[in-house]
């Protein structure tokens, strides 16, 4: 019994272990088969039951590589001997045929078959492997899940993916209600070329192409069919066209207008479709740099860096600058036009491009006093072409800025001010000509001079601002103060000692923008005194050139404007006037009849009246019905421009003109919505009051009144 | 009377069997006593049958008993323990509060009168009507909390062409959330506000109509999701009628020339006379016949109803014309519209309203302006600085963004003249803007103009008039002589004994909706039948008002002298029968016991 006992046991441990591996590994090759097939199913858009099939691949192939049905019996033995210490290496003894065992073995075997039943039927080591498969196929499991809710999160928010044309987004529509003879309908939706999208197919009627895009429907019906047509804003008739079995039915449109459209079968109508259309946009031009004005003043590199984003929805073709140089100034202008085009090729027709382009002014052959206009021109596949405002660059003319025009005949002027500004920078030139022929010292002093006179020229103005005197005028005052008649005189003595700055009356004496300018032209005197005084008057020179020009700008403020103002012709005054003989003169008698413009609305403001005394009424007489078809036809058109909008209505004017009672609250609300939309508001216009009957009694108490 | 007469009969021979069995009885003892419990006993069973009543007058005198008649809108705290009666007609009243006796009319009140000292109305209220079956009944009115809703409201009911639409009112909100009122139409909100949270305030909305003829608009109140309000608007558009126009001008110029054109492309049938050299006018006639427009006499004048003429043309009138102006203006109501282009001292009859203060130093100013009735400003306008000083006899048109008034109307007997400064207006023309040049001369023509004919005029009494109610209509015009028809039912008017012009009719429609008033097949007036639902809160006030003008007003009812005229059988509790037989029988039943 025990003999047969331990066999038993070894045999039953072979089985479990065989189990456990082969459990091992299908969980191994359906973990793997999940992951793949997901991975396949939502990347490659491969069937799921791809995954089956690999499944029974894998499994196939790790059973043939594993062989788990080889594990014999020896095979056991020696795992038994390895974890059982208590067996004493000598499982093996069960196996041998009893009689083959001597004295030491067949005492030996029955030790062992004693410690065989404390051997666990189901060692841990078997499931160990099994365990790890598990988990790994569970992990495999939560990986293709996250992989299927981000698959169907991107499917919802719309955008495409690999080659999947079928428009998925169309699902979370609302269905629409087709004619019952209908079975499927296909309409392919070939975007024109410009837009560099592909075909795509829908099965919902309502359509949203691109312009110029070629619509495909192809309508299959359940029975045979006689005829069949669509029909275009309520005009247009397309027929069908059916092959052999009058069962499927094509027709093809090139879209260019919104509008909506019916399917009509055997002269059954549907409902109405939408057509949308959507307008290829204009390239969108965006200059980061220069402004709209650049000015370049002596001394600025000239110049000019354009930097520009060009966009558009389908793709650019082409951008360019156009410029115009202008030379010479009065009547001698001259006007030279040139092209540019960016460094950047726009064979790849993207969406956006970041442009830049120097443009090197002298090599335009500009001079001081030139001006360049341009603007960039940009044009997309669609031949659709944009461009910008003008810009405007000039270059500083300093021979116009020394002139003396303007100043001789401008009244309100401060000459003497300007000309020491001017003969600054006079000077300052002349000295850098004659830098090489003069010793260092000497051009030290002379550039030192011009920093006193640029600082006294900066004091005088500095007064107009109620600024302090710097150089001060102390040695006066004492003098002043010394005379023997002013002694005692506390006028005297307070003015000589004491600072007066902050002058009330100068505080008032500029107006704010011209003091604030006054300010700014200070500045930069300072700023060309410092360069003087450190013996650079290259470098001074541009600070007094701004000082110059922001002085010539005040000067040309002070220039006032004249309105324009409405002007009513006195009467005659035919006593002083017109005293010649006009008894032959014939006085003009015109007469004319002007009429006033028809109502273009008078329709749907009758068909207001009418959906008003349908809530109440709940019937329609045949003039009322008239008026409402009459509205019908005029919201049509504007449906055929607008069908987003209007089209709800018109099918809600359907539902109330083909109703004999009963009439939805909701389709008379739809249809005042859209009237609503149309009309224009009301003219005002005079209008005489009405008073109310009184029979008299009002005038005959003004009439006892006045007596 | 036959039952009455048994039971005495059958008492009186039960009471002769007991007597004599009591007589008979060996044991003698009390005797006298047990045949009076017997008699007792049995007399007071047949009072229990019988219905015992006895004429009292002080009693009733005595009856101080107050009465609750519980209203909508009544609040629980408010019931007392000392009200004999709680009265109701409303059942829901009386599923919310079981004590209440729910009366199938207001006339069963006054059949308990007898029994009331006074009457306690809780509750908002009753309507007129209801009020007057109380009539016999002291009654007091303790008004509750104004209730939630909108407490006034008013709209033309009448608009013009291109009048904007105005609705003002006063909204309550008694909730913690602020509501949003909404005017609605054509299904389409127009315009909205907000009213705070546990306020009241006043509110506005306007809308410019797009339509003509008669039409409904909703007035919405919205607190967060819900709809707490919706109540119709109905109104009817009157299409613009022309009007004829006479022009002087003592020169040619673009004014008059602009608005010329403006008119007579409008349908408008326009005559222009202006003075062209000495002695020489130019004459134009747009959409009418030639007239002679080189003297201007009463005849002419009358064919107009309006004339517009710049200060100088209108002073260098003729003794003549100007006397036939003035006649036209201050007895037929001619309309004269003075653009005042000279500041010559010279006075004029139709200047002696209009003061005006030049600013001599300023020129022209660009401003914008601000017309009577209109929220929004204009476009700017040239404006010379002449300014028109406001008197408590003018109405005032036209203001600038300073207040100044630039435009202003008087009356002149029968007629109304219209003073302006404004002398370049046609400069909106020439800039496109013709929506504030029609707004501002609509105005001016439209204030001045001379008053249609009289019609015949139907006006609605009732605030609301609603279904199921009674509605009354007053006509003012010449005596009816055809039938007045609604909805296919004729009606009888009742002429106004003080204004004898006035007829009303009383009718009560049975559909929500416009109703049309009918006289001798033709439509005559239009006029629109509420929901019941409709303008609950404003019911509900004019209920509140009614009944407590109904208590301020009721004549004294005096208790006391009523109740002595009334002599009232008071029936005598059967309870101290029960208990008179109680004491007999147990005397006989303890005597027989003793006995033994």
């Amino acid at each position: 019994m025990t003999e047969q006992g331990g066999l038993h046991k070894i045999k039953q441990l072979q089985q479990r272990w065989i189990g456990y591996q082969l459990l091992a590994d299908v969980l191994l090759s359906a973990a793997i088969a999940v992951l793949l097939g997901s991975v396949l199913h939502v990347l490659g858009g491969w069937p799921s039951w791809w995954a089956l099939l690999l499944f029974v691949l894998i499994w196939g192939a790790l059973s043939v590589i594993r062989r788990p049905w080889q594990i014999t019996l020896q095979t056991v033995c020696s795992f038994l001997n390895i974890f059982y210490p208590e067996l004493e290496e000598s499982a093996e003894l069960i196996l041998k045929p009893k009689q083959n065992l001597n004295l030491l073995e067949s005492l030996q075997r029955s030790k062992v078959e004693q410690a065989l039943q404390h051997v666990p039927a189901q060692p841990q080591q078997f499931a160990k492997r099994a365990k790890i498969m598990s988990l790994l196929f569970i992990l495999a499991i939560a990986v293709s899940f996250a992989l299927f809710k981000i698959n169907w999160q991107r499917h919802t928010i719309g955008s495409y993916f690999g080659k999947a044309n079928k428009i998925s987004t169309n699902k979370n529509l609302p269905p629409e209600k087709v004619l019952p003879q209908i079975k499927d309908i296909n309409v392919k939706i070939t975007a024109p070329a410009y837009t560099g999208k592909g075909t795509r197919e829908q099965d919902r009627f309502t359509i949203e192409a691109e312009e110029g895009a070629s619509v495909n429907w192809q309508i299959k019906t359940n029975i045979a069919v006689k005829q069949a047509w669509l029909i275009f804003n309520e005009h247009e008739k397309l027929t069908l066209n059916s092959e052999g079995d009058h069962t499927i039915w094509r027709a093809q449109k090139i879209i260019t207008k919104p509008g909506f459209y019916q399917v009509s079968i055997d002269g059954q109508i549907s409902e109405l479709y939408q057509i949308q259309v959507i307008k290829d946009a204009l390239p969108v031009i965006r200059i980061k740099s220069p402004k709209q004005y650049t000015h370049i003043d002596a001394g600025e590199a000239p110049r000019v860096t354009i930097n520009t984003t060009v966009t558009d929805n389908y793709g650019i073709s082409d951008a360019r600058i156009f410029a115009t140089v202008a030379k010479g100034s009065g009547e001698a202008v001259k006007f030279k036009e040139y092209q540019f085009a960016f460094s950047q090729s726009f064979g790849q027709h993207n969406r956006q491009y970041n442009l830049q382009k120097v443009l090197d002014l002298p090599k335009l052959n500009m001079e001081p006093g030139d001006e360049l206009y341009f603007y960039i021109q940009a044009q997309d596949n669609h031949q659709q072409k944009t461009r910008t405002d003008v810009l405007i660059v000039s270059i500083q003319d300093t021979a116009q800025l020394l002139s003396m025009d303007g100043l001789v005949a401008a009244a309100n002027i401060k000459p003497e001010y300007f000309r020491s500004e001017r003969q600054i920078i006079l000077d300052t030139e002349k000295l850098l000509k004659d830098k090489d022929s003069l010793s260092t010292t000497d051009f030290k002093n002379r550039c030192n001079d011009l920093g006193m006179d640029q600082k006294l020229l900066r004091l005088r103005y500095g007064k107009f601002l109620g600024e302090e005197d710097e150089i001060g005028t102390e040695s006066e005052g004492n003098e002043e103060v010394g005379k023997a008649e002013n002694f005692g005189d506390a006028k005297v003595v307070m003015d000589a000692y004491t600072d007066k700055h902050d002058n009330a009356e100068d505080a008032t004496f500029l107006e704010p923008t011209v003091k604030a300018q006054l300010k700014a032209t200070l500045t930069e005197m300072w700023k060309a005194e410092l360069h003087l005084r450190m013996y650079k008057p290259q470098e001074a020179l541009p600070f007094e050139y701004k000082a110059l020009r922001l002085l010539k700008d005040l000067q040309q403020k002070s220039r006032s404007y004249v309105a324009k103002t409405a002007y009513n012709p006195p009467p005659l005054k035919p006593e002083k006037r017109l005293s010649g003989d006009l008894s032959k003169i014939v006085q003009p008698v015109n007469q004319q009849e002007v009429k006033a413009a028809a109502d273009r609305y008078a329709n749907l403001k009758k068909a207001v009246t009418v959906l008003e005394q349908l809530k109440y009424t709940q019937q329609l007489n045949f003039a009322d019905k008239r008026t409402l078809q009459l509205a019908s036809q005029q919201l049509t058109s504007q449906a055929s421009a607008q069908p987003g909008t209007y089209l709800p209505a018109i099918s809600a004017m359907r539902h109330i003109l083909s109703a004999t009672q009963k009439f939805n609250p909701t389709d008379i609300a739809a249809v005042e919505k859209a009237i609503q939309k149309t009309l224009p508001n009301s003219k005002t216009m005079p209008s005489p009051a009405t008073p109310t009957a009184d029979m008299g009694l009002a005038q005959r108490y003004f009439k006892n009144l006045n007596r | 009377m036959n039952w009455i007469i048994s039971v005495i009969i059958i008492s009186s021979i039960l009471a002769l069997i007991s007597i004599w069995l009591e007589y008979r009885r060996s044991n003698r003892r009390y005797l006298v006593w047990r045949i009076l419990a017997c008699i007792i006993a049995i007399g007071a069973l047949a009072c229990l049958v019988l219905p015992i009543t006895y004429q009292s007058q002080t009693q009733i005198m005595k009856g101080d008993n107050n009465a609750v008649l519980l209203t909508e809108g009544y609040t629980k705290d408010s019931i007392s323990n000392n009200y004999k009666f709680i009265f109701t007609t409303d059942k829901a009243i009386k599923e919310a509060y079981p004590k209440a006796v729910l009366l199938s009319g207001l006339e069963e009140v006054a059949q308990h009168r007898s029994a009331i000292k006074n009457l306690y109305i809780l509750g908002y209220g009753l309507s007129t009507d209801e009020l007057k079956t109380l009539s016999h009944v002291a009654t007091t009115y303790t008004a509750p909390k104004i209730p939630a809703g909108i407490q006034t409201i008013d709209w033309q009911g009448k608009l013009k062409a291109g009048e904007q639409l105005q609705v003002q009112g006063r909204f309550n909100n008694t909730a913690s959330k602020s509501v949003k009122l909404v005017l609605k139409g054509l299904n389409t909100g127009l315009d909205s506000v907000n009213i705070a949270a546990n306020q009241t305030a006043d509110f506005e909305l306007a809308t410019h109509t797009k339509s003509t003829g008669r039409q409904t608009f909703n007035l919405i109140g919205i607190s967060g999701s819900d709809t707490i309000t919706n109540e119709t608007l109905p109104f009817i558009i009157e299409p613009a009628k022309p009007v004829k126009v006479l022009m002087l001008s003592a020169a040619p110029n673009f004014e008059t020339n602009f608005l010329k054109n403006w008119l007579s492309s409008n349908g408008y049938a326009v005559a222009a006379r202006a003075v062209i050299s000495k002695d020489k006018i130019s004459q134009d006639f747009v959409n009418m016949n030639k007239l002679p427009l080189d003297r201007l006499t009463s005849n002419l004048l009358a064919q107009f109803d309006a004339v517009i003429g710049d200060l100088s043309a209108l002073k260098t009138l003729g003794g003549p014309e100007s006397a036939a102006l003035k006649q036209q203006v201050t007895l037929n109501g001619l309309g004269v519209i003075v653009r005042a282009d000279s500041a010559d001292k010279n006075a004029s009859w139709l200047q002696q309203d209009f003061a005006i203060t030049t600013v001599a130093a300023k020129g022209q100013l660009t401003t914008a302006l601000r017309l009577q009735n209109q929220q929004a400003k204009t476009a700017v306008l040239n404006v010379d600085p002449s300014y028109i000083n406001s008197r408590s006899n003018t109405q005032n048109l036209v203001y600038d963004t300073q207040n100044h008034i630039l435009a202003s109307s008087a009356m002149a007997g029968a007629g109304r003249i219209a003073f302006t400064t404004l002398n370049h207006t046609y400069t909106w023309m020439l800039a496109g803007n013709g929506k504030d040049y029609s707004a501002l001369w609509s105005l001016l023509i439209g204030k001045a103009v001379r008053k249609a004919a009289p019609m015949a005029n139907w006006q609605i009494a009732s605030a609301t008039p609603s279904v199921s109610e009674s509605v009354k209509l007053e006509y003012q015009g010449t005596a009816l002589t055809s039938s007045i028809t609604i909805d296919q039912s004729v009606l009888a008017p009742q002429q106004n004994r003080f204004v004898p012009y006035s007829w009303s009719v009383t009718y009560w429609p049975n559909q929500i909706g416009w109703q049309q008033v009918r006289t001798g097949g033709n439509t005559s007036a239009l006029w629109y039948t509420y929901a019941k639902s409709n303008w609950n809160s404003l019911k509900i006030l004019k209920k509140i008002a009614d009944t407590k003008n109904y208590i301020e007003n009721q004549p004294k009812i005096n208790s006391v002298t009523k109740q002595i005229q009334q002599t009232a059988k008071v029936e005598v509790p059967k309870f101290y029968f029960y208990l008179i037989l109680l004491i007999a029988c147990s005397f006989l039943w303890i005597e027989r016991k003793l006995a033994i």
